[in-house]
């Protein structure tokens, strides 16, 4: 069943690397223009919508770029009784579908680190990240300045993506500390890792998808530590969506989601480097 | 002392890196899904003519390079030096060094408006306009009737520059030049 959710909320992710755009009034609530769905789309969930899926805009300040613009179209669906990887097959099929056919393998985020920089990169020591990052970025000369241990892994993730050999692959099993909204479990060696996936066709992130977290401690757990975050960075202070919060004590159903980039698939499709060429506006030309 | 974060950082952006002025050449804005957003350059050192890399966080800042073109009219040379005039009324000349001037020395005609990049009061660079038009001085005789057929020949212009151009091309002549590719475009005159 189509959704349509709201632009306009009361309450956004708190995550500290996404801007959300935001609107208030003296005195009055805070209005916040949504960086995705996800948070209405749960309490409808929650609500016993069943299955549900939103094609419409998300809005993201301060990302511009060639694969990025500031408005952009998420496809965005939910299956009640899916675990993240039955939404992975349902992904490739999709991607089989409207690309063609192609192989997808799975390729764990610490395999894939590992198979383009040939060291068990999650394991290394922060200093190590980060000086294997100002080795391989970026040809002559280059040098990070200052990365913390998350942003090093950020940015070797990135150039693993670009260098990977699959034109099409599935990246699963993210380290617990970027597991967003994703539930996390042990795989089969114990390791705690994150029910998360990505899809990846040509080097570009088109898919993010979760088996999505329920438990409403857990979740007030990890925005709190976002919001630690953001303090220490001194962005603006976002309170915890309590509507949400509701929803998911009430009791959201076991399910998995995932979030797609109509953008970005459609310029997959076109063969094109940049989004600017299927947008009608891209953020410049408005 | 002004300053560009990474939101402003775009191609010609003149910035100062490790006590050089540099222009970014390329830039690209990079973000993981859930990630730390970066934004990668490629800067080229105007002293040295050397390109570098570099990687910043969102929101980082470089310092801005005190650097402007200025159109000038080159008037004429001496030993070590080429004359340049303001071309703003003003009359102002500026002397630019042999060193400066580097490989662009080919391109410059008298009387030509160039622009002249300038660096805290010193110019470190000269760029010719995008055509110049530039005579013989000296090349192989063309052979008579020889218009349709392909086939070059070199030709070196009063100026120095030796330009790839046609066979039916003769001393004298004048012609147009791509001063960025050193490419024979066509006679002076839109023949």
């Amino acid at each position: 069943m189509e959704v349509g959710v709201p632009i306009l909320g009361r309450s956004t992710t708190l995550d500290p690397n996404i801007a959300s755009f935001g609107w208030q009034n003296q005195g009055e609530r805070q209005w916040y223009l949504q960086s995705s769905p996800e948070h209405f789309m749960k309490r409808l969930l929650a609500d016993g919508a069943g299955d549900i899926y939103y094609f419409g805009p998300a809005l993201r300040a301060n990302e511009r770029g060639s694969l990025h613009n500031t408005e952009f179209t998420l496809l965005e669906w939910y299956r009640c009784n899916y675990d993240h990887n039955q939404l992975m097959l349902e992904v490739m099929a999709l991607l089989n579908g409207y690309l063609g056919e192609a192989q997808a393998p799975f390729v764990t985020y610490s395999d894939l680190l590992g198979d383009i920089w040939e060291q068990d990169v999650l394991n290394l020591e922060p200093e190590e990240q980060t000086n294997l990052v100002a080795r391989v970025l970026v040809g002559m000369d280059a040098r990070p300045t200052k990365l913390t241990p998350a942003a090093a892994l950020d940015a070797l993730y990135d150039e693993a993506l670009r260098r990977a050999r699959w034109p099409r692959f599935f990246v699963t099993d993210f380290p617990p500390n970027q597991a967003a909204m994703a539930r996390v479990h042990q795989d089969e060696s114990g390791q705690q890792v994150a029910a998360r996936f990505e899809c990846i066709v040509s080097g570009v992130e088109v898919v993010n998808g979760y088996f999505e977290l329920k438990d409403a401690e857990e979740q007030r757990r990890r925005w709190q530590q976002e919001a630690e975050i953001r303090s220490c960075n001194g962005l603006p202070m976002i309170a915890q969506d309590e509507k949400l919060l509701a929803a998911l004590d009430a009791g959201l159903p076991d399910c998995a989601g995932a979030a797609l980039g109509v953008d970005r698939l459609l310029m997959l499709k076109l063969g094109s480097k940049n989004l600017d060429e299927v947008l009608s506006f891209s953020a410049e030309r408005l | 002392m002004a300053t560009y974060d990474t939101s402003e950082f775009r191609t010609g952006l003149k910035v100062f890196l490790e006590g050089d002025p540099c222009e970014i050449i390329e830039s690209e804005f990079v973000k993981p899904g859930k990630g730390q957003a970066f934004t990668r350059i490629k800067l080229k050192n105007l002293i040295s003519g050397r390109v570098l890399a570099r990687t910043y966080k969102s929101g980082e800042s470089i310092e801005a390079a005190d650097v402007v073109e200025v159109g000038m009219q080159y008037l004429y040379k001496d030993a070590d030096s080429w004359y340049f005039m303001k071309n703003d009324g003003s009359y102002e000349q500026l002397a630019v060094s042999d060193a400066v001037v580097g490989d662009q020395d080919v391109w410059l005609k008298e009387q030509d408006v160039c622009e002249v990049t300038i660096w805290d009061n010193n110019p470190i660079a000269v760029t010719p306009p995008k055509f110049v038009e530039l005579e013989v001085k000296e090349t192989d005789p063309g052979l008579k009737g020889d218009t349709a057929q392909g086939g070059s020949k070199p030709a070196t212009m009063t100026t120095g520059a030796v330009v790839k151009v046609p066979l039916f091309i003769n001393i004298g002549e004048t012609l147009r030049i791509d001063t960025r590719t050193g490419e024979y475009k066509g006679r002076a005159g839109g023949n």
